[in-house]
């Protein structure tokens, strides 16, 4: 090791040390320059933290697990401010809007008939989403609908 | 030996530390001329909005995607969801408007105290450029949340483009990407935005701040005859400047942070071709160009308003008479007051134009060159009118 | 996408000229093969020779086009072209058939089952036409003035159903209707009203039909019946209205008002919408409909008046709650869930109007308090969200006193950086 460079280093800090008395205004800037990098970075960090539990994923929203719905069940999900409703067959699961094309009441799925229905107006659809009877003037919108390890996947 | 220590000497011992800390120290302290004042702080405002904006942005874009079906769901997913990210937006919104003014003052600053004369051209023109980019920054993000708003504004800007002759209609498909504004121009105005310009404007910062370190401060004293600035009526730049810039710094950033929540800009509806809001605008830091082009046919218009760049590129080469002091230039300052006051005139003009306000008790409709017009009594609207 | 796009266009361009093509072959088998095998007849139908005008009104109908001819209808001889020959009693030649006997005409080929098939036209017709008010007139009490088959149908220029030219198109009906019930003259030895086109036109289903084309609105005729025409009776008017509307049918039952309909003093849903002139009902029409049978101070008035509250409310309130909604958004509050709880909402109000058939306050109640809960639900989040926005301008005064601390500090030091030089 130098000598010298040790003996340099040692002056200038004690240089500094003399000259630059750190006084309470000195706390004060650097305590609140700390803060205020602190305030910008730390909302930051909390920014990058993923939000949504469920996130969309090439197009399509997950939407829940294949085993909450039995077969032949359905279930009512939320996506986006939407209701859509899912139910359960033999081979999958297909994915409704369940807004009824007629006035736009919820529609559920009646087990027993295998069928859509509507409450309000006995709106009638099948598992095609076609109207059977009533006065709904469209068929259902149906939505495509994945199963994925167990994950049920619904595009929007 | 104590951490700090031996950190220092580690890294001692591999660089020079030692010789580069002379001039670092020169530069740091370099003292500025006396007549440095407030106004002095607003190239580092500018500087510091510039890298709030790059800071934000890189935020905004952990979230924005960039398509026709995406972005608008993204932005508001970031205003809506993501923690803080109302703010981000709102910062990244605001600090915009705000830097396009304070370059502007910090540009009016340079004129005023006629800074930009020999030899500082090459930084003025730098910096002429640099307001430029700035306005592209502002022309080119307005689109990105592809908003009803943004895509009219946008629809309107290129519009205008294409009365160039001959190269017009190319000049519009080229920067619409086809020949309407669609996911091709989103996806350009992205990449211009985000990539494109910010490092345009990073390097010509580099350099314009290169200059101003290399060249100082300029002094008031007549061109070529300009003094050292005497140590004991000038002030270092460290630390004495930069807790100036520091106040103005807080300042400012409360300011941003007040704008966005008190007056935070909506996002609106998306994006709809098939229905045109009235009374589309560019934003306000078009509106003098906007509206000195209705003046004219849009060939003449054109060109008026290509003028405004051209005249402060070459200003230096024109004003070269030897005093900076403003008083000692009563035709310059008389220009200057005069470009300011136009420009503000034709701004309020364009945002009165094509509205309906009630103004001490009356109400006037504003046709599309800013002419009032008394509404009837009864209200009905009187015909004439686009 | 902008390839995408095209490869759709290359398709649908590719598929239009397929389905042109097989439209092309099937218009020949169709149209043309028929129409040949109909020259050929024509060729030496000595008919047409004679009545070409008639001809020209004919030959356009989808009897002509199958071939259907002159004789067929008229009886006679097409193949003499004496006309006495023609048309002498051998022949069957009956001429200008008389209206009793053109149900039996149209009846020969039309209550044909195996005639039929091939067209896959029902049979049933001449049957139901029997049963008719129409039919029995004619053919009972041999009263000319009623309608035959060719009083709706047209009998020269006789069109399919699906032709929007026909006279018995769905839009066409009502009008097709009138040219006799609106008449007056030969209304008034029936006793019946003229009114009821102008009315129907007026009312909720005339202005479907007329203003959005909507064919699966009632017309006369899904009312009525067609072919076996009667008016409905007092007793069968919830099942014709019941028809469409399945669940205000199956809600009037439970109602008191079914027991009253039993026993023939009420008339079901027309006793309060009326038949032809019916309107779009609101709430208010319990203001209007209950007193009717009902003392103005009655209980039962009393009770309407309370649906009918509920339901103005439940509406007002629905509609209120989509706008704070809205608002919220453009706010730039998350509104996803309230959205959501929205339509739930609005299923709830919705299916009250149905509901209220049943009168019972107690199931209205039952939704209302669902729809409700919703309702204050949505506005308490909103409120929240609101309050937390709230919080972002409170949060501006710690900040700014940290930005005064801040600035006057730095505005110290430097003061007193300036004074110890």
């Amino acid at each position: 090791m130098d000598p010298s460079l040790n003996e340099k280093t040692g002056e200038t800090l004690l240089e500094k040390k003399s000259v630059s008395r750190r006084d309470f205004l000195d706390y004060i800037i650097q305590g609140g320059l700390l803060a205020t990098f602190m305030a910008m970075l730390l909302p930051a960090l909390s920014y990058l933290w993923p939000v949504t539990r469920r996130g969309p994923a090439g197009g399509m929203m997950d939407v829940g697990l294949l085993d909450e719905i039995p077969i032949g069940g359905s279930k009512k999900v939320v996506v986006e401010g939407s209701v859509f409703l899912l139910v359960r067959t033999d081979d999958g699961v297909k994915a409704f809007s369940a807004i009824c094309t007629h006035l736009g009441c919820v529609v559920a799925w009646d087990a027993a008939k295998k069928q859509i229905e509507c409450p309000c107006h006995a709106g009638v659809f099948d598992l095609d989403g076609r109207v059977v009877s009533g006065p709904p003037p469209r068929p259902l919108p149906i939505h495509l609908a994945n199963i994925v390890d167990g994950k049920i996947y619904i595009q929007v | 030996m104590s951490m700090k220590n031996i950190i220092s000497h580690w890294i001692n011992e591999r660089f020079e530390v030692e010789k580069i800390k002379g001039p670092l120290k020169k530069q740091l302290e370099k003292p500025l001329p006396g007549h440095v004042s407030w106004f002095h702080t607003l190239g580092s405002m500018s500087f510091f909005l510039f890298i709030s904006q790059v800071l934000t942005g890189i935020l905004l874009l952990v979230y924005y995607r960039p398509t026709v079906d995406e972005a608008f769901q993204s932005v508001k997913f970031i205003t809506t969801q993501a923690y803080m990210g109302w703010l981000y937006r709102q910062i990244h919104a605001w600090g915009a408007n705000l830097m396009i003014i304070i370059v502007f003052l910090h540009m009016l600053r340079t004129f005023v105290t006629g800074s930009f004369k020999k030899p500082r051209e090459i930084t003025w023109i730098i910096g002429v450029f640099l307001f430029i980019l700035t306005l592209v920054f502002g022309f080119t993000g307005y689109l990105l949340p592809w908003n009803q708003l943004a895509y009219w504004a946008t629809t309107v800007g290129t519009e205008i483009a294409g009365a160039i002759p001959f190269v017009g209609e190319w000049i519009k498909t080229l920067l619409r990407g086809g020949p309407n504004v669609g996911g091709e121009t989103l996806s350009r105005f992205f990449v211009v935005h985000v990539i494109i310009l910010p490092w345009a404007v990073f390097f010509l910062i580099a350099i314009h701040l290169f200059f101003v370190r290399w060249q100082g401060i300029a002094t008031m004293d007549p061109v070529d005859q300009a003094k050292e600035p005497k140590p004991e009526k000038s002030i270092p730049f460290f630390p004495h400047h930069a807790l100036k810039e520091g106040i103005v710094f807080f300042i400012l950033l409360g300011w941003m942070i007040t704008l966005s929540v008190l007056m935070p800009f909506e996002l609106g509806e998306v994006a709809n071709p098939l229905v045109t809001p009235l009374a589309i605008k560019p934003e306000w830091y078009f509106l003098p160009m906007y509206q000195v082009i209705k003046y004219f046919s849009k060939l003449a218009g054109i060109f008026v308003v290509s003028l405004a760049p051209l005249f402060l590129l070459v200003w230096p080469f024109l004003d070269k008479s030897k005093e900076r002091h403003p008083l000692k230039r009563p035709v310059s300052m008389t220009i200057g007051v005069l470009v300011v006051f136009s420009l503000l005139f034709f701004g309020f003009l364009g945002h009165f134009s094509e509205s309906k306000r009630r103004i001490l008790g009356k109400e006037y409709e504003f046709d599309i060159y800013g002419k009032p017009h008394v509404v009837s009594g009864d209200g009905i609207q009187q015909e004439g009118k686009k | 996408m902008a390839q995408d796009k095209f490869k759709n266009q290359k398709f649908s361009d590719y598929s239009y000229h397929v389905i042109f093509l097989l439209g092309a072959i099937l218009a020949i088998f169709f149209v043309v093969f028929p129409a040949f095998a109909g020259a050929q007849k024509i060729e030496g139908n000595a008919c047409i020779a004679c009545h070409e005008d008639i001809w020209q009104e004919a030959q356009d109908s989808v009897h002509s086009r199958n071939g259907i001819l002159c004789q067929d209808c008229h009886g006679g001889d097409p193949t003499k072209s004496d006309p006495a020959l023609a048309k002498s009693p051998e022949t069957g030649f009956r001429g200008i058939p008389e209206k009793k006997q053109i149900a039996e005409i149209c009846g020969k080929c039309h209550a044909d089952v195996e005639f039929m098939n091939a067209y896959g036209v029902r049979t049933d017709q001449l049957e139901r036409y029997k049963t008719s008010v129409h039919g029995k007139k004619l053919l009972i009490e041999g009263d000319h003035k009623v309608a035959v088959c060719s009083d709706c149908h047209g009998y020269h220029d006789v069109l399919p159903i699906s032709d929007a030219n026909s006279p018995v198109y769905p839009l066409n009906i009502p009008k097709t209707c009138n040219r006799c019930h609106g008449n007056d003259k030969l209304m008034s030895g029936y006793g019946l009203p003229t009114d009821m086109f102008e009315k129907y036109s007026k009312s909720v289903h005339g202005q479907a039909l007329f203003e959005k084309k909507d064919f699966s609105v009632a017309n006369c005729a899904s009312c009525h019946g067609s072919h076996g025409a009667v008016p409905p009776g007092v007793k069968e008017i919830s099942a014709t209205c019941g028809k469409c509307h399945i669940n205000e049918k199956k809600y009037f039952l439970e109602s008191v008002h079914a027991k009253a309909n039993e026993e023939g003093n009420f008339s079901e849903c027309i006793s309060c919408h009326s038949n032809h002139a019916i309107q779009k009902p609101t709430p208010a029409l319990y203001e209007t409909a209950c007193v009717q049978c009902h003392d103005e101070k009655s209980d039962a008035v009393e009770q309407g008046r309370k649906i009918s509250g509920m339901l103005y409310h439940a509406n007002e309130k629905f509609k209120l709650t989509e706008i704070l909604v809205k608002k919220a958004s453009m706010e730039g509050i998350f509104v996803e869930e309230e959205t959501a709880s929205l339509e739930e909402a609005k299923s709830n109000v919705t299916g009250m109007a149905p509901l209220q058939h049943t009168l019972s306050i107690e199931k209205i109640t039952d939704l209302d308090q669902q729809a409700n809960q919703r309702f204050a639900e949505i506005e308490k989040n909103i409120n929240q969200k609101r309050q937390n926005l709230k919080m972002r301008k409170i949060a501006l005064i710690p900040i700014w006193i940290f930005i005064a601390v801040m600035a006057i500090v730095l505005w110290m030091k430097y003061n007193r950086l300036k004074s110890g030089k």
